[in-house]
């Protein structure tokens, strides 16, 4: 499993470097913009203050321009996330689906390691390689922050970070544990996985202004990705039992389907 | 059970066994392999000779547990295929049909990789069939041509010198000087007492090298033993040319006779039953020559698909 777990990380080496320079790219230069309007905060925020919360509920809050506002609306609630939900997206296929599709697979399956600790493999290689990039994504992120001044805890940030990330790579885990279920559900895991996420960003999102969607918003991922109480120190509960949720369903999936399943 | 040369009884198990296997994919009503039986002792070479489509690769593939039979058992070495655990793939070799490899890796990389897995430090022997086949193994896989992706496949079979090989269309995309060390490499193989399965289009190397041979056609064999056998059991085929030209077109609905081609004085027929009652109803005309063409594994393979050329 180790020699598998190896080849899978240095194959993908180059993946881990442009995903880290994109992302890191664009939050350092979000952030650092925050220099030139942090000062106008207040007048900023009383000018946006007209926008209805329910419309504000689009970009994560009404509160754009405080530090908190500021990095929940550009960062955490839409940039980041959608980064993230690609890259988690197109690792979990290029994991699952790529070696299949070209049957390289086989190859390994050949060899001395079980259907299941192939999967583990592939699962722990997703895992470091989402590890890695949230670490170094983070330490850019930190440092752009406190070049622009923003006043944040530290603590908060860190936490903020990692869980934004581990819940953006939970659509990942989705598509990946979706992948492994079935060949039915091999081809409509990509798809399946966006359109949770996105499709459930803009019903979370409308839900405020629209009072029938409260329902389904409720069993949407997004319902449970409140950045500003994140970064304001709390809202950690529910985030945390739906990231544990989703993370034993999609393992318990995944194994149950890809011992059985066919391969190619 | 055999006396070993101890004089110890041993069970003698057929590595590769194959009972009653049936696959359908998806909701498709028409299997793809359809109740498939085989046995294939130690240091056999035995072939999977079939159309496109005939169910060769889906029965290589449900051996190797890469896909599930709907019905039926494929023991591999004794063992449950679906059970096959870590050690029992240490002594297994499989060729698949399409020889795909990792981009952006070399061929050297690959293999130690293939290596790892199997916890083989051993690489003197990968290193000598590198060698045989001129396998290019510093040069990035997508820089190969398919010939040389097919060496470094064949490479990574036999490396690890397995007690059962699985081979998908083994000599595709070699060139003969190359088929020639394969050949050599089988052999050898069965010399050590492996157990070789392949499937291929080649009727020369099936000829050649296989012990037995199947033909499977929509996933049922319609024929399985030896490859000499199969043709000697086949009826002749002649070309008459008659005295007269009448009497080719007289001996058109001949029931002792078969024809396949009929000009003005000639035929080409078979005994429709049997050799003495087609010459009797020959040697009723005046015939000028009569020749007997040769049959190859590949007339016989064609006469079992005959029924689904189209007319």
């Amino acid at each position: 499993m180790n020699a598998v777990i190896a080849w899978e990380l240095k194959r993908r080496r180059w993946f881990i470097l442009w995903w880290t320079i994109g992302i890191a790219g664009l939050i350092a230069i979000t952030v650092l913009a925050y220099k030139a309007i942090g000062h106008d905060a207040k007048q900023l925020n009383s000018t946006f203050n007209s926008i209805s919360s329910s419309a504000g509920g689009f970009f994560g809050g009404s509160d754009f321009f405080s530090p908190v506002g500021y990095l929940s609306s550009q960062i955490y609630y839409i940039l980041l996330p959608i980064l993230v939900i690609i890259m988690a997206t197109t690792l979990a296929a290029g994991l699952m689906n790529r070696d299949e599709n070209n049957t390289t697979v086989e190859y390994t399956l050949a060899r001395a390691i079980s259907r299941r600790q192939l999967l583990f493999a592939k699962a722990i290689v997703g895992l470091v390689i989402i590890a890695a990039v949230c670490v170094l994504t983070y330490i850019v992120t930190a440092a752009s922050v406190h070049i622009a001044g923003i006043k944040i805890n530290q603590a908060d940030l860190l936490t903020t970070h990692l869980l934004s990330f581990a819940f953006s790579a939970s659509f990942g885990v989705i598509a990946f544990a979706l992948m492994a279920a079935s060949q039915l559900t091999r081809k409509l895991a990509t798809s399946a996985a966006i359109v949770l996420a996105f499709g459930g960003y803009v019903v979370s999102s409308l839900a405020g202004l629209i009072h029938w969607l409260n329902t389904p918003a409720k069993f949407m991922p997004y319902h449970y990705y409140d950045t500003v109480g994140l970064l304001g120190g709390h809202s950690r509960g529910e985030l945390i039992l739906y990231l544990v949720c989703v993370t034993v369903l999609a393992a318990c999936i995944a194994t149950a389907g890809y011992g059985r399943r066919d391969i190619g | 059970m055999l006396l070993n040369r101890s004089g110890i009884l041993k069970l003698v198990v057929s590595p590769i066994k194959i009972t009653n296997v049936t696959k359908y994919y998806g909701r498709s009503k028409t299997p793809a392999v359809d109740k498939l039986s085989l046995a294939i002792p130690s240091g056999e070479v035995y072939g999977l000779l079939g159309a496109n489509g005939a169910g060769k690769t889906t029965t290589l593939r449900m051996i190797l547990d890469f896909i599930r039979p709907s019905s039926g058992t494929i023991r591999l070495l004794g063992m449950d295929s679906r059970q096959a655990d870590r050690e029992l793939h240490l002594r297994v070799g499989y060729l698949p049909g399409d020889v795909i490899l990792p981009k952006g890796t070399t061929g050297q990389e690959f293999l130690q990789y293939l290596g790892n897995i199997n916890g083989v430090a051993d690489t003197a022997y990968m290193h000598q069939l590198a060698k045989r086949f001129d396998a290019q193994l510093n040069k990035k896989m997508d820089q190969l041509s398919k010939g040389n992706r097919q060496k470094i496949g064949i490479v990574q079979a036999f490396m690890h010198q397995p007690e059962v090989l699985i081979l998908d269309e083994p000599t595709s995309g070699l060139d003969p000087l190359m088929q020639e060390q394969f050949y050599q490499t089988v052999s050898e193989a069965r010399e050590r007492g492996a157990a070789v399965l392949l499937s291929s289009h080649s009727f020369e190397e099936v000829e050649r090298m296989c012990d037995r041979i199947g033909i499977v056609r929509k996933g049922k064999f319609v024929y399985e033993g030896s490859a000499a056998n199969v043709i000697a059991t086949q009826k002749p085929r002649w070309r008459v040319t008659f005295k007269h030209p009448g009497d080719a077109a007289k001996l058109k609905t001949n029931p002792a006779l078969k024809v396949f081609d009929a000009g003005r004085a000639n035929l080409t027929v078979e005994p429709a039953d049997t050799i003495e009652a087609a010459l009797a109803a020959l040697s009723h005309h005046g015939i000028a020559s009569m020749t007997t063409s040769q049959h190859g594994l590949e007339d016989e393979f064609l006469r079992f698909y005959e029924e689904d050329t189209p007319q």
